[in-house]
């Protein structure tokens, strides 16, 4: 596979074709996979549950390429899937999941037993800073501290007004700053 | 505003963490990530043929079952309407016959007050000298029991007018 990196337009153009369609998707894949993978993983953490649910996106992105519209970003209709597929699961594994312990400490845990974490004592209180935030919240708060997206791009991929985005991420970094400095 | 100079002025504190999260990945997992969706796909393709095809297939076969009830029920509804003619025209044509088989004793016998009035009119003598009964018949209508049809008059007053020597010779 070439390591040529195709525009969104070019790759949307190749995928609509059927005959390019595959070369079309994989570009699609080798372009998006990274961001992708850690827009996941921030939600749901480990990475087997990262690996099945950034599977289960392309998959749906590619049975879907016939309804994407080109009025909108390509990235943003992947996040919006990857989001969208990251809350299912993380729905499904909240009913499944028996509480023995409370939130945070069961966040904790999850991370402290991923095989592949590694991070230190700060990096585990920030990441379970991020967990005391409500779902759509922490989304917010991931899309706009760690991948840096503009309010205008996220208001796409969340439906969601850009004042609303910001009163919203306002809020939650208050929040995590204050859990910070408690602990610290 | 830029993301950076944005949370500095809210969170100074979580500005200064690095965006490190700590995660790590497989190594090359990257480099089969796409073969590995690529064949989930091809897998889920080779099943999907199947699930792809049955709505189509139910639904043609309920239009062939509609289409098959539509038909029954047109041909049945043109046999029922050739039987129900069948039918009547057979009604009105066997009522025209009978009627034309039980009018004429309709018209002569009509009720039974009739009858009975025929019947007391008729008498042992008139039996006796009817020359439409003959012997035989006569003799049958004793032996049935059927002369008590005619029993309004007493023995007595049939006999009474009888010739012994005839009455003996014919008994």
């Amino acid at each position: 596979m070439d390591k040529v990196q195709y525009s969104d337009d070019q790759i949307v153009q190749q995928c609509m074709d059927r005959s390019t369609r595959e070369n079309g998707f994989r570009q699609l894949m080798l372009k998006y996979q990274e961001r992708l993978y850690w827009h996941i993983r921030r939600m749901v953490k480990t990475h087997e549950d990262t690996d099945d649910v950034l599977q289960n996106t392309f998959v749906k992105v590619y049975r879907n390429l016939d309804k994407y519209r080109s009025d909108a970003k390509l990235y943003t209709w992947l996040y919006r899937i990857a989001t969208n597929e990251s809350l299912n699961h993380f729905r499904k594994t909240e009913r499944n999941k028996s509480v023995s312990l409370d939130d945070e400490d069961s966040n904790i845990y999850s991370l402290k037993s991923d095989n592949y974490f590694d991070g230190n004592q700060a990096q585990i209180k920030l990441a379970s800073a991020i967990d005391t935030l409500p779902e759509k919240q922490k989304i917010v708060f991931n899309l706009r501290y760690y991948d840096e997206m503009p309010y205008k791009d996220m208001s796409e991929v969340l439906s969601t007004s850009i004042g609303a985005l910001k009163a919203s991420y306002h809020l939650a970094a208050k929040k995590i700053e204050k859990i910070i400095a408690n602990e610290s | 505003m830029n993301p950076r100079e944005e949370i500095k002025d809210m969170a100074l504190k979580l500005s200064q963490w690095k965006h490190n999260e700590g995660y790590t990945v497989p190594s090359s997992y990257f480099n089969n990530l796409s073969d590995n969706v690529i064949k989930r796909i091809e897998e889920g393709e080779k099943l999907e043929p199947y699930f792809q095809s049955l709505p189509d297939q139910v639904i043609n076969k309920i239009k062939r079952e509609e289409k098959v009830k539509v038909m029954s029920i047109r041909s049945y509804y043109k046999y029922g309407v050739a039987a129900a003619i069948l039918i009547a025209a057979g009604t009105m044509l066997w009522s025209s016959l009978i009627e034309e088989t039980i009018t004429p004793a309709y018209s002569t016998i009509e009720g039974s007050e009739d009858l009975d009035y025929i019947v007391d009119e008729v008498s042992m003598e008139d039996i006796f000298d009817s020359e439409f009964i003959d012997d035989e018949s006569l003799d049958e209508i004793f032996a049935s029991g059927e002369e008590q049809i005619f029993t309004n008059e007493s023995a007595e007053d049939l006999l009474f007018d009888a010739d012994d020597e005839l009455l003996e010779e014919f008994l």
